[in-house]
């Protein structure tokens, strides 16, 4: 971190350029003292209003004017060289927090340059920055010594952390993004060093920064070669975080299109992934994508989808279950388009999920498929109703579509058959355990149907055979999976602890 | 068993291995080579150390042998003798009839497998290197995917620690990159605003990358 110096510096010009906006911030005791007890609880939005002075150089060792407050010894520790409260006026929490800010601001903006994309006027960055601060402060000094205020915005509730103990072009991480220390550190003014109070224990990662060094450590090298043949065997998630690794591992991800033919999107990501970011990934297969497998993304939309199809026309399989915010209509009229676009089609396709298939779309579909008028033949294997019904790639068999009509109810669903031996035996050729799982319930985990036998229900609402509760009660590990609830069942195992757990 | 031929390699450190025919034909560039008429004399082989060569020869030893009694439990099709049998019985395991012999030579191999790739990291990429330069085909994939399940699952501050690789993105790099990952569903400007409100709560850069992956970028 850096130094303050409180020597007497000129007040920042009135419209600081883009390029000097933090920099040019000035730190006078005497006038942030005027500036507090005028503007309790205001914003200040005029940056003229403060003249505050800081030291705008990295360097950490330059000796305090004397302004009062003690002289301390030369060191790299801010604490030694902040002034506790030189004028007695109590500010420690505002004036040391909002000075580490702004330094780290300042710090910030002089290193990195504005980002290409960034259309935000300098001056509204800069006002926006001071009054995000000043707000921040206000409400510091209504509420002295309270740690909690950061943690109260912290999605996550973990505050603890802080700025890294190295040089100061180091400190600010993550590509601009403003890291002070917590504002702890500076109430505590405590001997040691401040940030080695509050480093988080859950520390997997080691000292190392994730944030682009430049002048950083000069530990690590290039990758090896051969880093770029494991690529083949990554996942979606996988090659996205190797694209962040380094230069070489980035340029590999993203212009290879032979790791992005197949591409299979689900969780996490599957949350997150938004139509653009789904455009920007399958633009890597340079119009070589084979199949798109997007299990659950609800947020793609229809048209997104339909931009996926517009450049890739080699696509020969689409599998979308459980992404809720696409239309059948509107997979149909893209389908529609893809095929008139000269494109040899997709020729499987997986909509299980989808809802409000009507019958009309589905005689649209076989054929957009190829399927013509006949039913799909009777030969493809059975399909087993298994973890929510979402078969993952490698599971999945060769049929054109996956919905059919359901015998009993003659909706357009996902139709499973039954494991269970007994159904098997007993209807042979007519199959009368065949439905959808709105026609005929099915255990979760293995499938079998639970017409009148008995079963419970897990927290997820999901239905579980009496065997395979009876499994799950033998197994600690996968009760927390399944939602074991726990206030019932003790009566099963009583030593067994029960866990659940909510899936956000 | 395959003819008498030997043939001679030499690494890049001057050292000389021989290898009977059967083991040199596993290396689709060897048996080229060969073919092509260059295996009277030495054949060199600049990209590849006496070290890691020791590896691929113990490689190729086990696959001929593992070849040879796999002829003799199964029906003894002669029909592949390259590189892809070995991907083959991967897949065939499941067939494989509850032959107790069969099942054991497979077990066998498995394991032996999981002992002959737990090598250190350095010797890992040299021999995935060696592998794609000598194209043995079976030997690329087992050690590909070792080096892939040790980034799977990793953020990339783990992967880089992982490796030893260090992080050479300009700053305005690695912010387009994030901006641009696919797990960031801001547009960019409240991307911006979104910081800026992030920037209130004092994240180490491990936190913010812990953080991020785990939703952190949910507004309160």
């Amino acid at each position: 971190m850096t130094t303050l110096n409180f020597s007497h510096r000129p007040i920042f010009p009135a419209n600081p350029s883009e390029e000097n906006l933090v920099s040019s911030i000035r730190i006078a005791n005497g006038y942030v003292v005027e500036g507090i007890s005028d503007k309790n609880g205001d914003g200040f939005g005029k940056p003229r209003r403060f003249n505050w002075e800081i030291e705008d150089s990295y360097d950490c060792r330059r000796e305090r004017d004397d302004r009062g407050g003690p002289r301390e010894p030369v060191s790299n520790d801010i604490l030694d060289i902040l002034p506790s409260d030189p004028f007695g006026m109590d500010i420690s929490a505002t004036f040391t927090a909002i000075t580490g800010w702004i330094e780290d601001m300042e710090a910030d903006s002089e290193k990195y340059v504005r980002d290409d994309t960034g259309d935000m006027k300098g001056d509204y960055q800069f006002v926006a920055g001071l009054n995000f601060i000043w707000n921040r402060a206000m409400r510091f000094q209504a509420e002295p010594g309270s740690a909690g205020v950061a943690e109260r915005s912290n999605p996550v509730g973990r505050v603890d952390g802080c700025v890294e103990e190295k040089e100061f072009a180091d400190g600010s991480c993550d590509g601009g993004f403003l890291s002070v220390c917590n504002v702890e550190e500076f109430l505590s003014f405590g001997d040691d060093d401040y940030c080695a109070a509050s480093r988080p224990s859950d520390d997997t990662h080691e000292a190392a920064e994730s944030c682009p060094p430049g002048e950083g450590e000069g530990e690590g090298e290039a990758p090896h070669d051969a880093v770029s043949f494991a690529l083949r065997y990554l996942g979606v998630q996988d090659l996205l975080s190797a694209e962040k690794v380094c230069r070489t591992l980035c340029s590999a991800v993203q212009n290879d299109p032979l790791l992005w033919m197949n591409i299979h999107i689900d969780q996490p990501l599957s949350e997150r992934i938004i139509d653009d970011a789904l455009i920007r990934l399958t633009n890597r297969a340079q119009g070589n994508l084979q199949s798109l497998s997007l299990v659950e993304c609800s947020r793609i939309t229809d048209d997104g989808v339909k931009r996926v199809l517009e450049t890739n026309p080699r696509l020969k399989k689409l599998s979308v279950p459980g992404c809720t915010r696409l239309s059948v209509a509107g997979i149909v009229s893209n389908l529609k388009a893809f095929k008139s676009s000269g494109a040899p089609g997709i020729k499987q396709l997986r909509i299980g999920g989808l809802y409000g298939v009507t019958n009309d779309h589905y005689e649209e579909l076989k054929l957009l498929l190829g399927l013509e008028n006949c039913q799909q033949p009777r030969a493809y294997k059975a399909r087993f109703y298994h973890n929510g019904g979402h078969l993952s790639p490698c599971c999945d068999d060769d049929r054109a579509i996956d919905i059919e009509m359901c015998p009993r109810c003659q909706n357009l669903r996902l139709v499973y058959d039954c494991p269970s031996e007994i159904c098997q035996a007993k209807q042979g050729a007519s199959q009368l355990c065949r439905a959808c799982t709105l026609c005929i319930a099915r255990c979760v985990q293995c499938g079998r149907c639970i017409n009148d036998s008995e079963y419970e229900e897990t927290f997820c609402l999901d239905l579980l055979c009496s065997s395979c509760w009876k499994q799950l009660l033998n197994c600690p590990e996968r009760q927390e999976e399944k939602g074991v609830p726990s206030s019932k069942h003790t009566v099963f195992h009583q030593e067994t602890r029960y866990h659940f757990r909510l899936y956000g | 068993m395959a003819s008498a031929k030997v043939f001679v390699l030499r690494t890049c450190d001057g050292e000389t291995f021989e290898i009977d025919e059967s083991v040199a034909y596993v290396s689709e560039t060897i048996k080229n080579m060969i073919e092509d008429g260059f295996g009277h004399d030495l054949i060199p082989l600049p990209n590849v150390s006496s070290k890691i060569l020791l590896k691929v020869i113990e490689y190729c030893r086990k696959h001929v042998s593992n070849f040879e009694s796999s002829k003799k439990t199964s029906n003894g099709d002669e029909k592949d003798k390259d590189n892809d049998s070995w991907k083959k019985e991967k897949e065939a395991v499941p067939e494989v009839e509850k032959d107790a012999e069969e099942k054991a030579r497979v077990e066998e191999l498995k394991e032996w497998e999981t002992t002959f790739i737990d090598i250190d990291q350095q010797v890992l990429f040299d021999l995935l290197q060696a592998a794609n330069y000598l194209n043995i085909k079976g030997l690329l994939v087992m050690a590909a995917e070792k080096a892939a399940s040790m980034i799977r699952g990793k953020t990339p501050e783990q992967i880089r620690e992982t490796f030893n690789i260090k992080n050479d993105f300009t700053p305005e790099e690695y912010e387009d990159i994030r901006k641009k990952d696919a797990m960031n569903d801001f547009t960019p400007e409240e991307y911006e605003e979104i910081r800026k409100k992030i920037a209130d709560n004092h994240f180490t850069p491990e936190e913010y990358e812990q953080i991020r992956k785990e939703n952190a970028w949910a507004i309160e």
